[in-house]
């Protein structure tokens, strides 16, 4: 944790954003500084980012699937689809039974536009330029939700039942992201020629 | 140590328990004729596949078990193929 940041919202979405941007231009694997502030995040809340958040996966794999030729890449994406649909099913069973219903908030609203975004592109790319974006951004979206989850999500619930499900998926999407690194390294093998540009391998 | 036909005890069956997106336990030894059953606690589906020859379970479901006859001695390292981070190895003496 960086501690000379504010601790509010805003800060970390804006680094996350930030980070997400990052990945799409360079493989770097952007540092991210989220800042938590889970006093301020309700159950409300946390059940809007989990939504939106589960939902954008959902729809980029939908979008790769249907778009790769990378076997890999497609491989991946169908994964993506079957387990983050899963844990939204879950999600809400969940809410509906503990009674919690999504209420918009600065994240939830945050990653829902940065998603937007997201889509444009994968919508606009083609060929290995589509994969290379897809993969970096998966990478990205993991780490993302991995340290909104260990740092925000978790710490903030309240409803004992729901911080124990968030405890329960965290280790699905940490492989995940483990899972997204492998794709991106033997896909920056296969195809990223622009990736040695800089003299630091072959 | 008795292997394969030799064994003189009853054929045993060992659980293997998939939790948190782990092989619990995560290396297991077993004598030939045992039965392994792959039990997935997850929300969801996961494999239990050796990377050459021996077992493949394919999709086991979200709650579903997969049973297999350990038949051949050796050391079987396998993975998820959904999850390929996911790694476990099974003995069988
Ligand atoms: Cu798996």
């Amino acid at each position: 944790m960086i501690c000379s940041l504010r601790t509010n919202a805003s800060v970390m979405m804006a680094a996350l954003l930030v980070a997400m941007s990052v990945s799409t231009n360079t493989r770097t694997t952007a540092a991210y500084a989220i800042q938590q502030d889970s006093d301020k995040v309700s159950d409300a809340n946390i059940a809007a980012i989990v939504s939106v958040a589960g939902g954008l996966d959902i729809a980029y794999g939908k979008i790769a699937m249907s778009k790769s030729k990378d076997r890999q890449i497609r491989e991946f994406a169908e994964r993506m689809v079957t387990d983050h649909s899963a844990v939204q099913n879950a999600a809400v069973e969940l809410l509906t039974r503990i009674g919690v219903k999504p209420e918009e908030n600065e994240t939830s609203r945050g990653l829902a536009a940065n998603g937007v975004k997201v889509k444009e592109q994968l919508n606009k790319l083609k060929g290995k330029e589509f994969d290379k974006y897809y993969i970096d951004n998966e990478v990205a979206y993991h780490e993302l939700v991995v340290n909104a989850t260990e740092n925000l999500l978790i710490p903030g619930a309240q409803n004992a039942e729901l911080k124990s499900t968030l405890v329960s998926v965290l280790p699905l999407f940490q492989k995940h992201l483990e899972h997204a690194r492998q794709v991106q390294a033997s896909y920056g093998r296969k195809g990223g020629m622009d990736n040695h540009k800089m003299g630091m391998k072959h | 140590m008795t292997v394969g036909a030799g064994r003189k005890s009853e054929p045993q069956s060992h659980t293997v328990l998939i939790r948190d997106f782990k092989y619990v336990p995560e290396t297991l030894t077993v004598k030939t004729g045992d039965t392994v059953i792959w039990k997935n606690e997850d929300i969801v589906p996961h494999t239990a596949t050796t990377r050459g020859k021996g077992f493949d379970s394919k999709n086991i479901a979200a709650g579903a078990s997969w049973k297999y006859v350990a038949n051949r001695p050796g050391v079987y390292s396998y993975i998820c193929t959904y999850h390929p981070t996911m790694k476990a190895k099974l003995t069988v003496k």
